[in-house]
């Protein structure tokens, strides 16, 4: 038994005293966040890139594997992380973008095989490298993504 | 437009133009430009026009032009100082665009020296992106 002094009140509302009161404690529900609108944005640019060609200056297609790993990157995206944007470069490589400001951003290039070209700016830091993509996202780059987007 | 039989170089301070004809190239939410508008492809030199003895009617003409070719929309353009783009390794050079060849562009530069490397180049295009004006949407 746990004994209160002072005024209680429950939701606002007094409790006269002597009042005796069950209570259940139940861990906090995860709130869910939904990356459809990176789905749709994936699948949007992946329809209007997927033919050679399509900025009618020569870019190469965006290949179905390129969407294939670049959906589970997405998927495999821990909870909590903002989503990204979602572009297309001319070398048929999808871009991810997580943009703060112009000078504090994160892109990520995904290619077909799975390797990832990220390179960043957080004011006078401008880290990039490259690493792979194998069913999980990169520790290297959820750090980055960590960075660009905590206040 | 330049004279295409006395075509200087490209000063420092020259205002120079990216025209965008890729929704993707722009951030609707506030107009800024994205890295994948100075992204090169293939030659690792990128296609700019200059302001130099231009007027705004030339300079959109240009763009009109360029988006008609590739059967595209002119989104508008971006505007980056010479010196903005031209730090190691790139470096800007005249190519202006005469006949038969079109559109015709006496103006026409590239910045060139971008290195092969994928996220070499990305921090080189995220760093002119963060240079370069908001998008200026056509007339």
């Amino acid at each position: 038994m746990v004994q209160a002094e002072g005024e209680v009140r429950v939701v606002g509302v007094p409790l006269a005293p002597g009042t005796e009161v069950d209570v259940t404690i139940s861990p906090k529900e995860e709130p869910t966040f939904s990356k459809q609108p990176a789905y749709d944005e994936l699948e949007e640019v992946y329809r209007q890139c997927r033919a050679g060609g399509w900025d009618a200056h020569g870019a190469e297609p965006v290949e179905a594997e390129t969407l294939r790993i670049v959906r589970r990157s997405l998927e495999a995206l821990p909870p909590g992380y903002p989503l990204p944007s979602v572009g297309a470069e001319p070398d048929g490589q999808i871009t991810l973008e997580w943009y703060r400001a112009t000078d504090w951003l994160l892109t990520v290039s995904v290619s077909r095989e799975g390797t990832l070209y990220y390179a960043a700016l957080l004011g006078e830091e401008d880290p990039r490298g490259t690493c792979r993509f194998e069913g999980e996202v990169p520790e290297t780059i959820l750090y980055w993504i960590r960075r660009v987007s905590m206040p | 437009m330049m004279d295409p039989n006395h075509i200087p170089p490209v000063a420092d301070d020259e205002l120079l133009t990216r025209f965008i004809t890729q929704a993707k190239q722009f951030r609707p939410g506030d107009q800024t430009v994205k890295p994948d508008l100075f992204i090169p492809f293939r030659l690792t030199q990128l296609s700019v026009t200059r302001h130099r003895a231009a007027t705004a009617e030339e300079l959109w003409g240009i763009g009109r032009e360029v988006a008609a070719l590739r059967q595209q929309t002119l989104y508008g353009r971006s505007e980056i100082r010479a010196s903005d783009c031209a730090s190691c390794p790139l470096s800007i050079v005249p190519d202006p665009i005469l006949p038969p060849d079109a559109p015709y562009n006496p103006n026409h530069a590239n910045i060139i020296g971008f290195p092969s490397a994928k996220p070499d180049q990305e921090a080189l295009a995220i760093k002119i992106a963060h240079k370069a004006s908001n998008r200026i949407p056509p007339p």
